[in-house]
Order: C-alpha cells, then sequence, then structure tokens
C-alpha cells in the first residue's frame, strides 16, 4: 500500500497538496471561458478584422507610393497628387478618344444619311416611269418609258462633268467671283467639283462629297423626268435628251447656285427662301417644259380646227395612280435632303439640323408640313375635279405648293396652302389647254404654276424670317420672291425654248407624221408592251 | 493604270486607280465620248426608223 502510494506521489497523481478549492476552480473555468470567448470573436469577425487590415494597408500604402494591387510605383512627388495627375491623364485620353469615336460615328451618319436620300429619290423616277407609260396611249407605252430611262442616264454623267461644277462656281452670278460666305466661285468650284479632282472619286479622307453629288444628281435627273412627262408620244429621243442635259447639267444649276445656295446672289440681296426648292426645281422644270412644248407643238388629233380639244386618255390609269403615289414616297427622300446634317466640318451647326441657308429646321417640322400639304392637295384636287388622276396630281401639287416653306409652316396652314395648290391643278391645266399647249400629264401647271404659288406662298405669309443664319441677314419678303419667281421663271422658260427652236431647225426634235400615227413603239422598239394584248398590241419593231 | 501603293495602311486620300495622274483625263474623255457617240447613234438610228415608217 505504502509502495502503491509513492508510486503515484511520483508520477503527480497523487499529491501531498490539500485539494483544489472551489474558488480557485472557478477562477480556471472564467480565464478558460475568456479565452473561448475571444477566439469565437476573432473567428467569427475574421472578415471584418482582415478587411479592416486591408483598408489601413491600403491607405497607409498611397501615403507611401505603395499601391497594392500595382507595387511601389516610380515617384518623385506626393503620392496623392501624382495618383490624380495620372488618372487625368487617363481620363483625358478616353475623353479624347470617346471624341474620336462619336466624330466618327457622326462623319458615318451623316454619310449614310445622304446615301439614303439618294435611294429614295430613284424612287422619284420610278414612279415617273410608271406614271409616264400609263399616261401614254398603249401604241406608245415603251417609247415613253425608253425616253425617261435614258434621261436619266444622260443626266447623271453631264451632272458629273458640269453641272457640279456650276453649282459651286455660279452662286454669285455671271462673275463666277467667291461670295461671302467663301464656297462659291470659279476657283473653289475648280477645286472641289471639276471632274479631275481628288473629291470627284473614291476618297478615304472625304465621305462627303460623293453622297452630296449623288444627291444633287438626283435632284437634276428629277427635273429631267418632270419635263419627260410633257412631252411625251411626239419628240424625238435624243432631242428631248440634248433638252434634258441642258435643264438637267446646266438650267436647274444655275438656278440653285443663285437662289439654293447661302452665297446665292438671289439670296443674300433679295432674301429669296425656297427651302424644298419649289422654285428651283418645279418651278424651272415645268417653264423649260412650256418652252420646248410651244415648239414642239400638240400631238395629232388633240385639238380639233375650231381649237377645242379632244381627250387623250391615259392607257392604264390606275399604272399612272401608283406611279404619282412613289413619285410622292421619293420626294420625302428629296424633301431630305435639302438638310443640312449637323456636326461636321461643313455644317451650319453642331447640335441642329440646318436649311441650305444656315436656318434652323428640323425633321418634325417637314414631317408635319408635308403630310398637311399633301393632304391638303388632294382635298382641293377631289372638291374641283372628282377626277383620281386630278387627285393624285393634287397631292404632289399640295406638297409643292408648301415645299419653299416646309420649314416653316404651321401645319394647318401648310394644309390650307396645299388645299390652294390642288384646287387650282384643273382650272391652271385648263388654261393652257385653251391656248393650245399639248401638256400631256400636267407638268407645266403641276410643277411650273403650283410652283410660283410654292414660292409667293414665303412672300405672303413668311414676311421677315431671316432667309440666312446670323447677323445682319437678310429678310423674307414679297418682293424678293417675285424677283425669285421672274429669275426662276425665265432660267427655265428661256433655255427650253431657245434650245428647242435650235432643234426644231435641226430636225431633232419632233418624230415624223407617219411614226406618229402607226404608234412609236411599233417605230423604234424592238419588243412589244403587251404581246398577249390588253386591248390590241402593236407587232414590235425589225 | 493600277495602284502605286501596296499596302493600305499608307493610303490617306484619293485611291482610286490612276488618281493624280494624266489616266482621270483620259478617261473622262473616253466617259464623255461614250456619251456623244450614244447620241449620234441613237439620233441615226432614230431617224432611219421614222424614215422606214414613212416609206411603208
Amino acid at each position: 500500500m505504502v509502495a502503491k502510494r509513492a508510486c503515484l506521489a511520483n508520477s503527480g497523481i497523487l499529491s501531498d497538496q490539500p485539494p483544489p478549492s472551489f474558488a480557485s476552480i472557478l477562477q480556471l473555468k472564467w480565464h478558460i471561458g475568456t479565452i473561448l470567448v475571444l477566439l469565437i470573436n476573432i473567428l467569427v469577425l475574421f472578415r471584418f478584422w482582415i478587411n479592416l487590415l486591408l483598408a489601413f494597408w491600403e491607405g497607409a500604402g498611397f501615403c507611401l507610393g505603395f499601391v497594392p494591387s500595382e507595387g511601389w510605383i516610380e515617384t518623385y512627388d506626393y503620392r496623392g497628387v501624382l495618383i490624380m495627375e495620372e488618372q487625368l491623364k487617363e481620363l483625358t485620353e478616353k475623353v479624347a478618344a470617346l471624341e474620336s469615336s462619336s466624330g466618327v460615328t457622326n462623319t458615318m451618319f451623316a454619310e449614310t444619311y445622304y446615301y439614303l436620300t439618294i435611294a429614295l429619290m430613284v424612287v422619284i423616277h420610278a414612279g415617273f416611269l410608271a406614271y409616264e407609260m400609263g399616261a401614254s396611249r398603249h401604241k406608245n407605252v415603251l417609247a415613253s418609258g425608253i425616253k425617261n430611262i435614258l434621261a436619266f442616264a444622260f443626266v447623271i454623267p453631264a451632272f458629273y462633268f458640269i453641272g457640279w461644277w456650276v453649282y459651286w462656281a455660279f452662286p454669285t452670278g455671271i462673275s463666277l467671283s467667291a461670295g461671302p460666305n467663301g464656297i462659291s466661285g470659279a476657283a473653289y468650284a475648280n477645286e472641289i467639283a471639276l471632274p479631275w479632282v481628288e473629291y470627284m472619286g473614291p476618297n478615304i479622307a472625304d465621305n462627303a462629297s460623293g453622297v452630296f453629288w449623288g444627291a444633287f444628281a438626283l435632284f437634276a435627273a428629277t427635273t429631267a423626268s418632270i419635263f419627260s412627262g410633257a412631252v411625251i408620244e411626239r419628240i424625238q429621243v435624243v432631242g428631248f435628251l440634248i433638252l434634258a442635259i441642258v435643264l438637267g447639267a446646266v438650267a436647274w444649276v444655275v438656278a440653285a447656285a443663285w437662289g439654293w445656295h447661302s452665297d446665292g446672289w438671289l439670296v443674300q440681296n433679295w432674301g429669296y427662301h425656297d427651302f424644298g426648292a419649289a422654285g428651283v426645281v418645279h418651278m424651272v422644270a415645268g417653264f423649260f417644259a412650256l418652252g420646248v412644248l410651244i415648239n414642239l407643238g400638240p400631238r395629232i388629233g388633240r385639238f380639233n380646227a375650231d381649237g377645242t380639244a379632244n381627250a387623250m386618255g391615259a392607257h392604264n390609269l390606275p399604272l399612272t395612280l401608283v406611279g404619282l403615289m412613289m413619285i410622292i414616297v421619293g420626294f420625302w427622300g428629296f424633301l431630305m435632303a435639302c438638310v443640312i446634317v449637323p456636326g461636321e466640318a461643313w455644317s451650319w451647326f453642331g447640335d441642329k439640323w440646318a436649311t441650305i441657308y444656315g436656318t434652323p429646321v428640323t425633321l418634325s417640322a417637314l414631317a408635319f408640313n408635308i403630310l398637311m400639304g399633301f393632304a391638303g392637295g388632294i382635298i382641293g384636287a377631289w372638291l374641283v375635279t372628282r377626277d383620281p388622276f386630278w387627285m393624285m396630281s393634287g397631292a404632289l401639287a399640295g406638297i409643292i405648293s408648301c415645299a419653299s416653306g416646309l420649314d416653316l409652316w404651321w401645319p394647318p396652314l401648310a394644309l390650307a396652302i396645299g388645299f390652294v395648290g390642288g384646287a387650282a391643278l384643273k382650272p391652271a391645266a385648263d388654261f393652257l389647254e385653251k391656248r393650245g399647249i399639248d401638256d400631256a400629264v400636267g407638268a407645266v401647271t403641276v410643277h411650273g404654276t403650283i410652283g410660283i404659288w410654292g414660292v409667293m406662298a414665303v412672300g405672303i405669309f413668311a414676311i421677315g424670317y431671316p432667309a440666312l443664319g446670323g447677323e445682319g441677314a437678310p429678310t423674307v419678303s414679297f418682293i424678293g420672291q417675285l424677283v425669285g419667281v421672274i429669275v426662276m421663271f425665265l432660267l427655265g422658260f428661256v433655255p427650253g425654248y431657245v434650245i428647242s427652236l435650235v432643234l426644231k431647225g435641226m430636225g431633232l426634235l419632233r418624230v415624223g407624221e407617219e411614226a406618229e400615227l402607226a404608234g412609236l413603239d411599233m417605230t423604234k422598239v424592238p419588243v412589244s408592251a403587251y404581246p398577249e394584248g390588253i386591248n390590241t398590241s402593236t407587232a414590235p419593231a425589225e | 493604270m493600277g495602284s502605286s501603293f501596296n499596302n493600305w495602311d499608307a493610303v490617306e486620300g484619293a485611291y482610286y486607280m490612276g488618281a493624280g495622274t494624266s489616266w482621270e483625263g483620259i478617261w473622262s474623255l473616253v466617259a464623255l465620248a461614250i456619251c456623244i457617240i450614244a447620241l449620234i447613234a441613237g439620233s441615226r438610228h432614230e431617224l432611219e426608223a421614222y424614215k422606214k415608217v414613212a416609206k411603208k
């Protein structure tokens, strides 16, 4: 027993000391509990402490020039200032990149905008094609189509070689001097618009010239198509093409340079305002046609010996009506192309659309007034005629009536102006007919006469508006618009009359009497329009 | 004729075939000639067609 007790005493299990008291045990437990609480605290709040430590580390690092995520950076100065400078530099670079990107986007938008106007304006020509073929008698259907197609084909290169240069050279008149805006005159035109300068072909630094030229080329082709309808069924094709080239590459272009250019003398001196080209396109083309019609004469059988007229109805009125609607669709592109896109080096404004004169406009203004004029024109023609041909012509007349002031009209006024244009159509056409003028599709009336109304409407209802942007601009006036009307009439009528007179003398104006009576398709078109007949169809030429 | 550059990165301005050379003028004349010859030929064909109809 003694040995066993000694053994236990040596191993420490059995002590000679008295057993621990209750208080000492309680103290030991307290220490253990404190340690456990601390451990739990550390474990539970570990993430908090780590974050706190990292935050301190980061803050201290900035002060010491050490960025934990980037390491020590080369410094010479107070670290916070350096970091800010670097951030500013980085921000500046980002802003420059954004500006560059934004500039490219704007340039691409501007280029695409005008590109699409060209496509839309081609629809005008699809419409004129259908319109004229439908308005022809069935013996002349394809000859009328050929004439229209070729007008497009010859006016485009003519405008490339001549017209574009004329537009930029002539604004100040025949002096060919530079205008106040410095974007006109022979020297300027030689620099940008001669056929062999670098801007007149693919150029990686020039996104504008091609689409601008294209839009203007389509305006030019439109003048030829307007004229084309008036002279169907008796004009020689080549004689017609020579006239179309004179109109599309010279006559209307001089009008545009004078009245549709910010340096144009009509604008600078008279405050002439013609936003949608009622004068420079429609009037010039319409009265050019009148000048030609006087020398060309009416179709055989159109008038009786006593001067009364015989109807020569369209062989396919539905085709004519659809053609007219297509012309109107295309005119949305035409009028869209009359707007200057903002934000480019050549733009008037950095932040808003402008007219060709540098005055503000919106596409919404066009939407309001084109549609209201369109509606007014139909209603006016319907009330007067009840005839679908004149109603659709009235739609076009309504738009032309509002064209000069599309940027300015209050929409209900646009409807009223369009209404007057639509209602005036038939009486104006009858006036010409009574004087022995055979205008087969009413082109002189729709474009010429109604064009006068469109230009003068601005001189009646929009007096006082500044005609140009900036200080001291001339203002729109009745007299200024009247001067514009006289100039546009002369620029259309005189060359039309003179050139057609010369062609008549050369035997190049009118087809032979036998050919006219037999039909032009049978005479010179190697295919038949209706080989299975809608009535009887002519045989193709050999 | 043809191109004077062999790397598109070097292109900064006009890059059409014959840019800055006499080919611009030559092709302009060719295009004009096409139009004028077509008009003359078209006129001849047309006048002959009218004469043919008149003879019948």
